[in-house]
Formats: C-alpha cells, sequence, structure tokens
C-alpha cells in the first residue's frame, strides 16, 4: 500500500512537471512545421511571399470579421472559428532549378512525424510539380494542415494551426473580395496558353 | 423534390427513387472481410490495468486541477501588467504597417541607395490593397491595426485556398481522365 | 449479434467536436456497441471484427466508389478493413470507428491514383461482371464530379441505399451536415443530369 502511495505521488509530480512544461512551452504545437531552414531561399528568389498570423493578431483579425456583417465575413468566420494560425511561404524564382530540392523534402521530412497523415499526394512531370496535402487530428478534432507544393520555379507551403473548414475555405475561394496574388494569374495564363490534352 | 425522402426515405420522390434503381448496380454485395494475418499484437486486456489507469486518472486529475490553478494564478498577474506592455505588439504592428506614401518610393531611387531584398518587394503587394479592402468591407470603420490584421487574415486564407482548390483540381483531373480511360476501353 | 440488434441497442452520441460543453446540450455519452466490437476486436476477437466488417462495409464502399473505378473498389474495401485491423490499437476514440475508418478509405482512395498507370486495362473477367448500364455508368460518374463532401454522401444515399441518420451515425459527421450536403449535392447533380 505504501509502495502504490509512493508510486503515485512520483507519477504526480512528474505529471505536474510535464504540464508545467507543456503549458509553458505552448508554442511548439506539433502541428506546426519549422520553415526557418528556407530562410537562405529568400536571396535566390525573386518573390517572396511570407504570412504569418496568430496570437492576438488573428484573434483581433477574427474581432474584425465579427464587425464586417457580410455574407462572406460570416462564412469565413464559421470556417476560421477555432483556428490557431496560419503560416505561408511562398517562394518563385526566375529560373528553374534555382534551388535544392532538399530543402523542400525536409519540410517534407516533419511530415512523416507521427500524428500527420497523408490526404493527398499528387505527382506530376510538368514543372517537375510535387503536390502533398497532411492532416493531423488530435481524437476527433482536426489540429493541423500542411500543404506542401514544390514546382522547377516555384515552392508554396502552407501551416494551419487549429480546425478549419476546408470544404467551406474551398468553396470560398475566390470569393474572399481580395485581389488575386500575382503567382495564380500568371499560372492560369500559362494554363490558357497550352493546349489542352 | 421531396426533401424528407432524400433524408430518411419517408414519403415518396420518383426521381430519386429512379436514380436508385439506376444506381443499385453499383451497390456493395455482402462479401466476406479479409483473411486476418495471425500475428497481430492483441491488444492488452484492460481487466489488468484498471488499477494503473485509476491511479493514472488521479494524478491527470491532480494535474489538471494544477494547471487550473497556474493559469488562474498567471491571468491575474497579467491583468495586472501595466497597459504600457498590451500596446507593445500593437506598435509592432504599426512598425510593420506601411502607409500609402510609403509606397510611393521610387525601385531606381531604393536601387540606389541600399539593395533591394525580394521579401521588401511582396510587403508592397502585401499592403497596397488596403484601400480597396477599405472600401469592401462594407464601410465599417477600421483601425490601421484592425486593417492589417484583416488583411493578413485575408491573405493567409486566400492563398490556402487557392493551393487547396489546385489540389483538389489536380485530384479530380486525374480522376476523371482515369475514370475516362477506363469506361472509353 | 445480428444488425437488428446491433442498431436497435444503440445509443450513441456521435460527434466530431470535443467540446467540454456537451453537457450543455444535454445528451449522455455511452459506450456504443460499435466501441464494445472493437474492444473485443483489439484482443483478437475475430468474429467482432467480422461483425465490424458487416456493419461498416457498405459505408466503405460507398466512399471508395465515390473516388476510384468500379472494378476496383472491391480490392480496396478489403484493404481498409486489413489495413485497420492492423492499426486498431491506434484508434483513440472507440465510439468514432466510423469516422476513422472513413477516413481510412478516402486515403486508401487517393493513393490508389499514386499507383495505378492510366493504360492498365481492365481484364475480360472484370468486364463481364461489370453490368450497370450506361446511364447508371453517367449518373456515377456526375456523382464523382462533385466536390468530396457531396459525392460522399449522395454514393451513401442513392447508391448504398442508406438513409440520412445512417450515414450521419457511421461516417460520424453530423446529422445537420449530412442533410446539407444531401440537398446541396442533389442540387448540383440534378443540374448536371440536366433535370
Amino acid at each position: 500500500m505504501k509502495m502504490l502511495f509512493n508510486n503515485s505521488i512520483k507519477i504526480i509530480l512528474l505529471m505536474m512537471f510535464v504540464f508545467t512544461a507543456v503549458s509553458v512551452n505552448a508554442q511548439q504545437d506539433p502541428a506546426r512545421l519549422q520553415f526557418e531552414k528556407l530562410k537562405k531561399l529568400e536571396d535566390k528568389a525573386v518573390d517572396v511571399i511570407e504570412v504569418n498570423i496568430d496570437g492576438k493578431l488573428l484573434d483581433l483579425a477574427k474581432r474584425v470579421l465579427l464587425k464586417i456583417k457580410n455574407k462572406d465575413a460570416v462564412k469565413v468566420g464559421e470556417a476560421i472559428k477555432g483556428l490557431k494560425g496560419i503560416y505561408v511561404r511562398v517562394f518563385n524564382f526566375e529560373k528553374e532549378n534555382e534551388y535544392n530540392v532538399a530543402d523542400v523534402d525536409e519540410i517534407r521530412a516533419q511530415l512523416q512525424t507521427p500524428g500527420w497523415e497523408k490526404l493527398a499526394n499528387v505527382r506530376s512531370k510538368k514543372n517537375n510539380q510535387k503536390i502533398d496535402v497532411y492532416t493531423m487530428f488530435t481524437g476527433d478534432v482536426m489540429s493541423g494542415i500542411a500543404v506542401v507544393i514544390s514546382e522547377s520555379k516555384s515552392i508554396a507551403l502552407v501551416n494551419v494551426i487549429g480546425p478549419i473548414d476546408i470544404d467551406l475555405l474551398v468553396e470560398l475561394g475566390g470569393h474572399l473580395n481580395i485581389p488575386e496574388i500575382g503567382i495564380e494569374k500568371e499560372n492560369k495564363q500559362e494554363k490558357k496558353e497550352k493546349p489542352e490534352n | 423534390m421531396n426533401e424528407e425522402y432524400l433524408w430518411d426515405k419517408t414519403g415518396k420522390d420518383p426521381e430519386i427513387e429512379s436514380l436508385e434503381k439506376a444506381l443499385s448496380a453499383f451497390r456493395y454485395k455482402e462479401t466476406e472481410p479479409p483473411a486476418l494475418p495471425s500475428n497481430v499484437i492483441a491488444f492488452k486486456s484492460e481487466k489488468k490495468s484498471s488499477r494503473k489507469g485509476f491511479l493514472f486518472g488521479l494524478a491527470v486529475a491532480a494535474c489538471l486541477a494544477f494547471v487550473v490553478v497556474a493559469l488562474g494564478a498567471w491571468l491575474q498577474v497579467s491583468n495586472q501588467q501595466p497597459k504600457g506592455e498590451g500596446l507593445a505588439e500593437m506598435e509592432l504592428i504599426k512598425e510593420n504597417f506601411v502607409s500609402e506614401d510609403d509606397l510611393k518610393i521610387k525601385e531606381d531611387e531604393t536601387n540606389k541607395q541600399t539593395p533591394i531584398k525580394p521579401i521588401a518587394k511582396i510587403r508592397k503587394a502585401v499592403v497596397a490593397p488596403l484601400s480597396e479592402t477599405q472600401a469592401r468591407s462594407n464601410k465599417v470603420k477600421l483601425t490601421k491595426e484592425e486593417q492589417y490584421a484583416y488583411d493578413q487574415l485575408m491573405r493567409a486564407l486566400t492563398i490556402t485556398s487557392s493551393k487547396l482548390n489546385l489540389v483538389k483540381k489536380k485530384v479530380q483531373g486525374e480522376e476523371e481522365q482515369k475514370t475516362a480511360v477506363k469506361e472509353g476501353s | 449479434m445480428s444488425e437488428s440488434e446491433m442498431t436497435g441497442n444503440i445509443f450513441f452520441f456521435a460527434s466530431r467536436e470535443s467540446e467540454a460543453t456537451a453537457t450543455a446540450k444535454q445528451t449522455e455519452v455511452v459506450v456504443s456497441v460499435e466501441a464494445r466490437l472493437v474492444q473485443s476486436a483489439r484482443a483478437g476477437n475475430q468474429e467482432a471484427f467480422t461483425e465490424l466488417y458487416k456493419h461498416f462495409a457498405p459505408m466503405v464502399h460507398g466512399i471508395v466508389l465515390a473516388r476510384v473505378p468500379r472494378d476496383e473498389v472491391d480490392d480496396i474495401v478489403q484493404d481498409v478493413f486489413l489495413s485497420a485491423y492492423k492499426n486498431l490499437h491506434t484508434l483513440r476514440d472507440q465510439n468514432a470507428v466510423g469516422a476513422w475508418l472513413a477516413m481510412i478509405a478516402r486515403n486508401r482512395a487517393t493513393e490508389f491514383y499514386r499507383r495505378v498507370k492510366p493504360t492498365e486495362e481492365l481484364s475480360e473477367e472484370i468486364k463481364q461482371n461489370y453490368k450497370p448500364t450506361t446511364e447508371a455508368r453517367e449518373i456515377l460518374s456526375a456523382i464523382r464530379s462533385l466536390p468530396d463532401a457531396y459525392k460522399e454522401t449522395l454514393v451513401l444515399r442513392l447508391v448504398e441505399g442508406m438513409s440520412g441518420p445512417e450515414i450521419a451515425e457511421r461516417t460520424g459527421l453530423k446529422p445537420e451536415s449530412v442533410r446539407v450536403n444531401l440537398h446541396r449535392g442533389m442540387k448540383l447533380l440534378r443540374e448536371k443530369l440536366g433535370c
């Protein structure tokens, strides 16, 4: 009986330590990908887009959505209700093969850790395109999404932390009254010029 | 269309019924389950671990109580912090926020003075639509910080949704191509 | 245990939200019959796994059918359950075994396109068993061209013959979501079919 009691005290103390550590290091979310190693690509890229939105900035943005009382804002607000952060990196290069594929593969390697589950995977010989979409679930609740797209002249990385309504987001794409980003326009033009198979 | 029939088959709907009849050819036909491997390690019986489970549950409950108390104390302390600290983050946002006047800097001049880092170029693209979004956001009056936060969020969501759309099109396109090939043959 | 007993005995709250405010909704969370089957299957009881298979195979079949060619569906369904059996110990919430199986099915369907080359042709044997009418194939093709959420729900409803509440119970989706998906999906399908 004494031994049981001692053991349980030890367990409690250990768990206290673990939970304290977890609460202190709250930012180290398991769904958060590390993009630091891609900093070196900024010098080589002709265009770089970096968007980080989390913490107080995200809370502020959510409050703004509540202020704006139009249909899209309400839908977006619903889709991102539980969102904790979005991190985006896009690198565009002038010429093909100006970056080392291994740099992007290091990001993909992070998605092989337990917790991440493959949702979609596309490989295309056109432009050496590789697309990976992974999700992470904590129980029944989505805790993260990762999208890694690499082509011969561009890299796009999206890391969403927290639950987000993917279907609604895809549905809303193009209806957010935000001007389209330059890269997307160029891709569309390229598609129009090439004959359909 | 009879919504109730579509939901729980209450009532009748000839259109839906004809679809069901046509598609019944694809319905699942009961088959035997797969042959299961014999070397799968069975999960341990939970009876033996019930005592350990109880102790673990007790430990978790104690830790949760500790966390709640610690959180409460932290919140109390943070509420007592001087207001200036809360504003520090907003000041940081202001520093990152580029006004329209700043955008008028000519490229030639900046090229001469300092080498332009790629990220500096893109900050223009991120900020430029501010006035447009201001007009489009139902004429709601927003502070500069709110506008910036909103634009950043919309920018992030736009990129995310465009990438997800791209993936969806790729997957659907390949699926349709393969279906067309199969049905053609 | 027969299928009717299983469905009759279920007091089951299935939700994809794990909010602490569940009590505010005045619902009970009870270990479901499926959860007991999962526990039993984990302990090595193959009969329990067979019961799980019988209960969820139509759902898995429908989800896979919504995505891959008809002749590949049966193999993938078997593969899904085999994989599920091997990984049953990783399932955290035993009440959500349906949603978990649905996720495996979707992943397998996606992986199928990574493995299969477009030039593979149907074998003669498969062609002979492939009897649906041209109209049926066109309807299925139209359903497959819809967004994932709609096509899956429509296949489960129109092909597998499951009702809306059954779809919600087995896939773990909220009944309201299933209802919306059915309504919107059917609307889009009618447009595609020119009704």
